[in-house]
């Protein structure tokens, strides 16, 4: 009898782990079965909160984990659990690049609990350089007199309104002489086919207006202008616009390296909601 | 011997308990799934529940036309078409999905469903006949087909009876004409504008600078090219618009037949 009791066990056993629920995937589908189940909003809640919890400690922070936070009703958890999951939701909608949700969970962060840490701060300035650059610049100014360090994100501001110099020059000049926009904002080569095919659709002009062709005249006058004259317009804003986005870019990558700094100093990370 | 024979029979009958426990699918939990729109978990649950091989493709089946993955969703479909021909629901909602699909998935799909139907001998459901008035234009009756479609299946007929053929010859004789032939009003107006200047300024270089000069030779250049551009185009665009006004009026179809019948997957 004691065999056959001892068998039992064991076959059970190896079938439940043939058939065990073992990786991440099958455990969050148990959680949502469970959550499917309970008919208890705190339980429910509570479920939600350790899905989240389960795919932050396999690093997902994908727009998966930001639906789940969405599905959250946080005034069913307990005080402390609301606080921590506010600020993961935070950051995690910033982490997805979702600025609304961000703010929002960040305001009901600063409601719930009165945190005046840096990294709050810091978490704040994130969110709102691409949003607000005037709030930024007051996160910016108020964790500047903490630790004079923080003074450096400055640059987070700067990348956003940087522009390249004489630019609304280079535009204007472009539409009376066309091709100096491109030559003021440095490229010759550009500048002067520009300025060349201008010059010479005018003499084409000239010259076909002298010999009386006045409908070629009209013909290519029209298509010719429209292609080469507009075009340099066009061009010049484009080149314009790709130089803001290089000089952008370089200083992105200077204040890159500021921020991995301050954030080796104040470390943003996800607090454990269970 | 009598021992060993008990404990088989014990471990027969828990493989057997064991099994049946895995042998349920919860459908409420899996439209809770689909609601919620859980892909991962919704996957994860049909791959890991044991049912029958048919039952879980008719599933994966749902699961594919929910996230519009066509070529599975046929695949799956192939292997449950029993059970899914009984849920009538979803067998629509699928008709619905491919009527606005323009891909060959649609073709493959209505084929079928067109085979198995009059193999059958099912009446046709109205989404079904919406498909098959689209291959047949020409022996459609308008009053057939519900009044908010009827203007799109009458820009269908009307350009499923142009001729490729007849708008080139029509764009060669007058250039821009095959446009106002398929119905291109603006096209033909900007055409003929553009075609007849080209025209003129070619006669007015060679009138007074002669036929060797060079802005003469572009200019009569750039009149064939455009002369010839416009003549197969407009054969090319015939055939295009036909495309065009039936996608257009599947589409339409589709939406109303969705607003109408507001089928639900689970």
């Amino acid at each position: 009898m004691r065999r056959i009791i001892f068998l039992l066990y064991i076959s059970i056993n190896c079938i439940n782990f043939v058939n065990g629920q073992n990786d991440v995937e099958s455990r969050l589908m148990l959680l949502e079965k469970e959550y499917f189940i309970s008919e208890n909003d705190t339980v429910r809640n509570q479920i939600l909160v350790s899905k989240i919890e389960f795919l932050l400690i396999d690093n997902v922070v994908s727009p998966r984990v930001l639906e789940e936070v969405k599905r959250v009703e946080y005034d069913f958890l307990e005080e402390k659990q609301q606080r921590d999951f506010l600020w993961n939701a935070a950051l995690i909608s910033y982490l997805n690049k979702d600025t609304y949700y961000a703010l929002y969970f960040l305001d009901r962060y600063e409601e719930e609990c009165n945190d005046v840490s840096t990294e709050k701060e810091l978490l704040k300035l994130l969110i709102y350089v691409s949003y607000d650059t005037s709030k930024a610049q007051q996160i910016i100014d108020t964790i500047s007199k903490i630790d004079k360090d923080l003074n450096c994100l400055n640059c987070l501001n700067y990348i956003q309104n940087v522009e390249s110099k004489h630019q609304k020059f280079a535009e204007i000049i472009s539409y009376i002489i066309p091709g100096s926009g491109m030559l003021l904002q440095g490229d010759l080569l550009k500048g002067s086919t520009t300025l060349a095919l201008n010059t010479t659709v005018v003499l084409i002009i000239r010259w076909m207006f002298l010999q009386h062709q006045y409908l070629n005249m009209i013909s290519w006058g029209t298509n010719l202008i429209q292609k080469f004259y507009l075009g340099n317009i066009r061009l010049t804003q484009r080149m314009i616009e790709n130089k803001n986005n290089r000089i952008r870019k370089k200083a992105a990558d200077s204040c890159q390296a500021n921020l991995e700094n301050i954030l080796k100093q104040y470390p943003l990370e996800f607090k454990k909601m269970l | 011997m009598l021992l060993n024979s008990r404990i088989i029979y014990c471990w027969i009958v828990c493989m057997f308990m064991v099994k049946t426990t895995f042998t349920q699918i919860d459908t409420g939990f899996i439209r809770h799934l689909s609601e919620n729109q859980l892909k991962n978990e919704h996957w994860t649950y049909l791959n890991e529940v044991k049912i029958r091989q048919d039952s879980l493709e008719y599933f994966k089946a749902k699961f594919h036309l929910q996230y519009e993955n066509d070529s599975l969703f046929l695949h799956s479909f192939d292997k449950s078409f029993d059970l899914f021909y009984k849920d009538t629901s979803a067998l629509y909602l699928a008709c619905l999905h491919f009527l606005k699909t323009n891909s060959k998935d649609r073709e493959k799909w209505f084929g079928r469903i067109l085979d198995d139907m009059t193999v059958n001998q099912y009446e046709l459901h109205p989404i079904v006949h919406m498909y098959y008035y689209s291959l047949h234009p020409v022996d459609v009756d308008i009053s057939q087909i519900p009044e908010q479609l009827q203007k799109d299946m009458n820009s269908y007929k009307k350009a499923d009876k142009k001729k490729p053929i007849l708008a080139s010859t029509l764009s060669a004789i007058i250039p821009g004409l095959g446009e106002l032939y398929i119905g291109n009003k603006k096209v033909f107006g900007t055409r003929l504008i553009a075609l007849g200047l080209m025209a003129f300024q070619t006669v007015e270089s060679l009138l007074t600078l002669g036929f060797k000069h060079p802005l003469t030779i572009i200019d009569g250049g750039f009149f064939s090219a455009f002369y010839v551009t416009n003549i197969v185009g407009v054969y090319y665009d015939t055939k295009a618009k036909k495309t065009e006004t039936k996608n257009q009026f599947l589409i339409n179809a589709s939406n109303y037949f969705s607003a109408v019948y507001q089928y639900q997957l689970y």
